[in-house]
């Protein structure tokens, strides 16, 4: 049984150990004990203020199992590009035509923009555990959306996440291959390295292309790549298009990834969220045939897990075995919401 | 002898002649009567002063004394891009940089641009095969510069020509392939012959409007950036010797390079003198540029010639070609430096 809760100090040395692990995209998770501590340090002060409005608060949650180890890590920023504005490319489409002769022709370009600033963020999901299952990850990466349905004071009115974009084996991004390596000069993770999983126009919205990119001249394997996940990426797709975000024609500015979008009134913990109290419920019989998401109602202390119940619809509790109120830090009669699976 | 002279309506035949010769890849002289017709119709008005600024189009013929046989045409358009768009690249510097991230990158990016309009274009320079040996080639070429030193009142500021731009042995353009497919949909040589029959307005309606990167070329394409044609390199160095340099305006098919100069900056405007003339021996033979100094029957040969005590001493030949005992002759070395 997993649970999703705010990262503490203490999990530093297992954070190290999972930062190791899994893909070579480093915008998972920062590299190294320092960054993962200033991390760590900012998501506390960030769920310790008491905040008004979204600023520079930056959420990180973990995933761990009943023995407390720490298995992935997700994070809701709240307001993205805070530092100054968050690039993407937005996909632009210009069609010209001409009587003499008769030519149509529809000119696409990918045009640098701050569209996405101010946006809360989906980032840093990393849990790469090949034993999570489906409903393990959902929990994890929805987990940050049942705390902005908890907490609308602390988002944004519109959500993002970028998915990565395709690698090619050794050469790297074939994106980044055809556009960023020709502002940068480097490779895509000397870039991702330099940049730090940020997107942060005022450091090098100087740098990326000021002119529009015309897609029609780029190699054929980047322009495939535009909006395309990675296949590592693609499970994460369904899940988010299911809790109602978008494609929105925006892509990643290195590796050219789709970037989704959602307006917080379109998304389902936003408006399936169901509010119930604690009813204490004997272990071993099954919940019911139903899957919720269900999460304590603190901004502080907060709590998710997945749990088996019958249709809610109708109740005005939902039951838990002792172990759930454990995990969730609650009892009997406490405020909790819940919003299906 | 060859004498470059202001074409007339009764060159008709022979330009036509000529223009069947020429083949592609000139789009300003077409086999097509009725518009050399008009454009020599033009010329007499031009070389007569009753032509608008915006039509002037100074058409010159080289005539073989001997025959009377056409053996070449060429032309100074007065100013361009005053009744219809005349575009260009201009290959820019974009610096693209962040000190915090340290990356300093230069980058080029062509910006279609309209910056030769009002400007007079040299243009429409064609030798018969016949005779292109010694000196016709720079007499052709460079009797225009003569034309402008002598009648700068007639010129804008500036004077450019477009120059042919690279081609692969197989005749395709690939700063066209890399480039301008993309926009246009068609081939190189549609799109030419488009322009060439007066249809540009397909330019305006499909040119990208941005400017652009040229990182996102193809290497070729890159390569080919201000490149001339093979066959058209000669001619490059014969305007750059008079003055005329690449300055970053490109064709917008072939990228071919655009050499243009002041007028005042001209080796003809700076170094060429006016002066009565006389037939004579030529004694130190140097080959020179001489050209009958008045509007309506401007003429040049290109002869040994001296300058003695004032006046410009030519063998009788080219004193009777020139035909110049009523007028003065504006002269210049043929060679830069000789």
């Amino acid at each position: 049984m997993y649970v999703v809760r705010p990262v503490e100090t203490a999990d530093l040395a297992q954070l190290e150990a999972l930062a190791g692990r899994g893909s070579r995209r480093v915008h998972t998770l920062p590299r190294g004990r320092a960054a993962l501590a200033a991390m760590i340090e900012r998501s506390v002060a960030s769920f310790g203020a008491a905040a008004q409005a979204p600023g520079a608060e930056r959420y990180t949650f973990v995933l761990a199992d009943g023995q407390g180890a720490i298995a992935g890590t997700a994070t809701l920023v709240a307001r993205a590009g805070d530092g100054g504005g968050y690039l993407a490319f937005r996909k632009d489409m210009m069609q010209q035509a001409s009587d003499d002769p008769a030519v149509r022709v529809d000119v696409a370009m990918l045009r640098l923009c701050t569209d996405l600033s101010g946006h809360s963020q989906l980032a840093g999901f990393h849990a790469p555990d090949p034993a999570l299952d489906w409903a393990q990850k959902a929990l994890l990466a929805r987990a940050r959306l049942l705390y902005a349905a908890l907490a609308p004071r602390r988002c944004a009115d519109q959500f993002f996440a970028a998915l990565p974009g395709p690698l090619a084996g050794e050469s790297g991004s074939p994106f980044w291959n055809a556009v960023g390596r020709k502002f940068f000069g480097m490779d895509v993770d000397a870039a991702e390295t330099l940049l730090a999983g940020a997107r942060d126009a005022a450091r090098i919205a100087g740098v990326m292309p000021h002119h529009p990119v015309y897609v029609g001249l780029l190699p054929s394997a980047a322009r495939a790549a535009i909006a395309a996940p990675d296949a590592g990426a693609a499970p994460s797709l369904g899940p988010l298009c299911r809790e109602g975000f978008q494609t929105a024609g925006y892509v990643d500015i290195c590796d050219g990834g789709p970037v989704l979008r959602a307006a917080r009134q379109a998304l389902r913990c936003t408006t399936g969220v169901q509010r119930r109290r604690v009813l204490a419920r004997a272990p071993g019989l099954h919940g019911g045939i139903r899957r919720y998401l269900v999460c304590n109602a603190r901004e502080q202390q907060f709590r998710a897990i997945a749990v088996p119940s019958g249709p809610l619809d109708g109740d005005d509790a939902i039951g838990l075995t002792p172990q759930q109120q454990r995990l969730l830090d609650v009892g009997s009669g406490d405020p909790i919401s819940c919003v299906l699976m | 002898m060859l004498i470059v002279r202001n074409a007339t309506p009764a060159d008709l035949e022979g330009v036509l002649a000529l223009a069947h010769d020429v083949g592609p890849g000139m789009t300003t002289i077409k086999p097509d009567r009725a518009a050399l017709n008009a454009r020599l119709e033009i010329a007499a008005a031009s070389f007569a002063g009753t032509a608008a600024p915006a039509e002037r189009d100074f058409v010159f013929v080289a005539e073989d004394t001997r025959t009377g046989r056409l053996a070449g045409i060429c032309a100074i358009k007065g100013a361009v891009g005053l009744d219809e768009p005349f575009y260009n690249y201009r290959l820019g510097i974009l610096v693209h940089a962040s000190s915090e991230v340290g990356v300093f990158s230069r980058m080029e990016a062509l910006y279609l641009c309209y910056d030769m309009t009002g400007c007079a274009e040299l243009c429409s320079l064609y030798l018969h095969p016949d005779y292109r040996s010694g000196v016709n080639g720079r007499l052709l070429s460079k009797s225009r510069l003569l034309f402008i030193a002598q009648f700068p009142e007639l010129f804008p500021e500036t004077v450019f020509a477009e120059m042919r731009g690279f081609q692969k042995p197989d005749g395709t353009s690939p700063f066209w392939e890399s480039l301008g497919r993309h926009f246009f949909k068609m081939d190189f040589d549609t799109a030419d012959d488009l322009c060439g029959n007066g249809r540009k307005n397909f330019i305006a309606q499909l040119m990208p409007r941005h400017p652009l990167y040229t990182s996102f070329l193809s290497d070729e394409a890159r390569a080919a950036i201000g490149q001339t044609h093979v066959h058209t390199t000669p001619a490059r160095r014969l305007l750059e010797q008079e003055g005329l340099r690449y300055q970053g305006y490109l064709d917008i098919f072939d990228g071919g390079p655009v050499l243009q100069a002041r007028v005042d900056e001209l080796r003809a405007s700076r170094d060429s003198v006016l002066a009565p003339a006389r037939a004579g021996e030529a004694l130190q033979g140097a080959m020179t540029l001489a050209a009958r100094a008045d509007m309506a029957r401007f003429r040049v040969v290109a002869t040994p010639a001296d300058m003695v005590d004032g006046e410009l001493v030519l063998p009788a030949p080219a004193m009777e070609a020139l035909d110049a005992r009523a007028a003065p002759v504006r002269s210049m070395a043929l060679n830069p430096g000789t």
